[in-house]
């Protein structure tokens, strides 16, 4: 764990030990603090490297740093590069350049892997080391319930009390997030739902004029001879099929006729077509509503590349 | 040349009255009295009376009937022409909807339709999962509607300007149950053959039928475009299985006291077959129905103790056989007659005989140009009158294998038009 404190020592670990030349990942040669490593408490110029259980390793991949505001959205304003200098299980130290300050303790860390591709993870900033031109600073990486990039943060959930799909953050905070190319955009998908108050409604085929599921469909009968097509209740006689219009008896499917689908009706208002439509009804606000008047609304979903750091640790 | 047109004149000089007449006999007999003389002083009646309308002012009369319109498209394999024709169709006429018939197509005519229906109320599409021939495509539409007017319109076919307004007119009357619009061709400058046949239908169906709806004579509503009272074609059932299911509706309707009418300027522009081949094909089926319905299925119309017997259904049908088979017959006898007994005059004959063709043809064809709406075309079209005789030599040709073949052999029987299953239930008249 990197501390802000100095209280404890560990004189194995302690970069102060190591030769100035040994250590990776210093780029600022005029650094006023040379030979010491980017784990010092930022404003404490007594604190010193502290004993950790941990093991830490040494790296220089470069890194992103982006500041996380409220509400989870990115300070774009303040993105800053630099270089890790190590890391371990529970976090990271790193070296920027400039003196500016990160605006909020929270961030999202980006570390390059060796095959140029950005991994993240959220942290929080434990210290910061002020050089001459550059800051050393020391992040913890928060457990993963407080992880920003979440599966419940970053995709959509089925919310069954209000009937709707929501993301943790919201969608501005995702869009933004995907445009400072954290995170990729996995899912996409547009779902039709209430035009009144954006539920997920239930669907069913119903009468296109007044909605009712009361409808049934007549069945037509084709006899092949005559050409004629009528209610199959015109053709039955007692027993047998009898075409009303050329008043041929006993006639065979198949060979005589064919049976066709007719018209549907509604039982509700009298409506007939050929076909019935998409009705909606809506379970939150109590909408009935045609396939075409539903609004149709974009789920988006986003996924990132995890930073592991247990794949830098042997 | 200029010698032989000499002896030609030489030769026609000399002829008695009583030779040019027994020359002539078949135009005399067929041709001129059939449409020519007609046409020509239904022609002039007009001219009279349009001028007197000209002296007292007559408005042109509105129209003053809107009944409610079903337009019926049946078609098979039509998905590349259909949605120009329901577009160019909707929103001509203000109580209009439209049932489309899809006969078991395989092209995606039918998501066309779909589509077109989509964003549409009243449009109704219908699809046959199994091809049942045009008849029961468009008796398919009938437990569909509940307009007053059926109107079927070809799937390939464009109307004319308030076309659905005009053929809607005659139906004031209350025993109208029929009108016929006008087909006028869509591509009569393709070649040799359509032109031809674009001279024949301004003047077979333009102005053949305004005589023939004057005489009261009218058998026939085109397939492409005609307009029938729903409960009327109710009341019969519908179209009964083809070819020539059209002309025999028409007859069935008659026979139940119906009147059929003619409106020229309802006009449909449809596609008139390329091909020879094809033309001929075309021009079978439609003379097979004239021996299957005239002169098997209807012939009690000529039947005058029949109960349904009357003196124009008579003449109708009698006019139709007299002159589509009859006359059809005599010509080829006569012609070989001529050719055996005046053989070495048979080139003068022929002359003679294109020659009176071809006057009587402008004669009739001034008429067409008098009632035209658009003369320049029709002009156009008409500048290939002199070949017209002779179109009409296979036009017979067309005619005579047709009644022989369906005479002797009930050939209309066989034909794909109709698919087999219906074909072997159906009865062969
Ligand atoms: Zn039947
Ligand atoms: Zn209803
Ligand atoms: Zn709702």
């Amino acid at each position: 764990m990197i501390n802000s404190s100095c209280r404890h020592s560990d004189k194995t670990q302690c970069p102060e030990s190591i030769p100035a030349t040994e250590i990776k990942g210093n780029r600022y040669p005029d650094s006023r603090c040379q030979s010491e490593s980017g784990h010092h408490a930022a404003n404490d110029t007594c604190a010193r490297p502290n004993r950790r259980s941990e093991l830490r390793v040494s790296i220089d991949n470069p890194c992103m740093i982006v500041p996380v505001m409220a509400e989870g959205f990115p300070d774009t304003q303040n993105i800053s590069v630099g270089f890790a200098l190590d890391i371990s299980k529970k976090g990271i130290g790193f070296e920027i350049a400039g003196d500016n300050r990160i605006a909020t303790n929270q961030v999202v860390f980006g570390l390059e892997t060796d095959d140029g591709e950005m991994e993240f993870v959220s942290a929080i900033v434990r210290f910061i080391e002020s050089q001459v031109a550059s800051q050393r600073i020391g992040a913890e990486f928060l457990p993963e319930v407080q992880q920003l990039f979440t599966t419940a943060n970053i995709r959509p959930n089925y919310d069954c009390k209000e009937l709707k799909f929501r993301t943790g953050l919201s969608i501005d905070a995702l869009r933004a997030w995907e445009d400072c190319g954290v995170l990729v955009g996995a899912l996409n998908d547009k779902i039709l739902v209430c035009p009144q108050c954006e539920s997920l409604p239930t669907w069913r085929l119903g009468c296109p004029s007044c909605g009712a599921s009361s409808t049934t469909s007549d069945q037509l009968i084709h006899h092949f001879a005559c050409a004629n097509i009528g209610h199959a209740s015109e053709y039955k006689t007692d027993g047998s099929l009898r075409c009303p219009k050329c008043k041929f008896n006993d006639l065979v499917v198949g060979v005589d006729f064919e049976y066709l689908s007719g018209p549907q009706r509604c039982h509700n208002c009298g409506w007939s077509d050929s076909k019935l439509s998409p009705i909606g009804n809506c379970l939150s606000c109590g909408l009935r509503f045609a396939g075409h008047q539903a609004l149709e609304i974009v789920i988006n979903g986003y996924d990132v590349r995890r930073l592991d750091p247990l794949v830098y640790l042997p | 040349m200029v010698t032989m047109l000499e002896d030609w004149i030489h030769w026609f000089t000399s002829l008695e009255f009583h030779q040019i007449c027994l020359i002539l006999l078949p135009i005399l007999l067929i041709d001129a009295p059939r449409y020519a003389v007609g046409s020509l002083l239904m022609c002039i009646g007009d001219i009279f009376y349009d001028l007197m309308k000209v002296f007292i002012r007559c408005k042109d009369p509105q129209y003053d009937h809107c009944p409610s319109v079903c337009i019926v498209l049946a078609g098979l394999n039509e998905g590349e022409t259909i949605g120009d024709t329901m577009e160019s169709i909707w929103g001509t006429y203000p109580r209009m909807e439209m049932v489309i018939v899809d006969d078991g197509s395989t092209d995606g005519m039918f998501e066309v339709v779909e589509r077109f229906a989509e964003s549409r109320d009243n449009v109704i599409c219908l699809r046959k999962t199994e091809r049942g021939g045009k008849s029961s495509a468009l008796n398919m539409a009938l437990p569909y509607t509940n307009a007053e007017i059926l109107v079927c319109v070809d799937t390939d076919s464009h109307l004319g300007p308030n076309a659905i307004w005009e053929i809607v007119q005659p139906f004031k009357e209350a025993n109208v149950a029929a009108v016929s619009g006008a087909v006028i061709a869509r591509n009569p400058f393709v070649n040799l053959t359509t032109w031809l046949q674009a001279i024949e239908y301004l003047r077979t169906i333009f102005l053949g039928r305004m005589l023939s709806d004057r005489l009261n004579l009218l058998g026939i509503v085109s397939g492409a475009f005609g307009a029938f009272r729903t409960s009327a074609i109710k009341q019969v059932h519908g179209w009964d299985v083809g070819p020539g299911e059209d002309g025999d509706l028409v007859i069935r309707l008659r026979k139940s006291g119906y009147r059929v009418k003619f409106r020229p300027y309802a006009q449909c522009f449809t596609n008139l077959p390329v091909a020879v081949g094809q033309l001929f094909k075309q021009r079978r089926r439609w003379d097979w129905s004239v021996v299957t319905f005239e002169c098997r299925k209807h012939i009690d119309l000529l039947n005058p103790f029949h109960s349904s017997f009357t003196a124009s259904n008579f003449f109708m049908v009698a006019e139709r056989i007299v002159f589509t088979i009859f006359f059809q017959f005599a010509f080829w006898i006569y012609t070989i007659w001529l050719m055996f007994n005046m053989h070495q005059n048979v080139v003068y004959i022929l002359l003679l005989n294109y020659i009176a063709y071809t006057v009587l043809e402008i004669f009739q064809y001034t008429a067409v140009l008098y009632y035209s709406l658009d003369r320049k075309r029709d002009l156009k079209i008409g500048m290939l009158i002199p070949l017209v005789p002779i179109y009409y030599l296979f036009l017979r040709t067309a005619t005579m294998v047709a009644v022989l073949e369906e005479m002797l052999t009930r050939r209309s029987f066989r034909d794909n038009f109709v698919p087999a299953h219906v074909r072997s239930a159906t009865w062969h008249w």
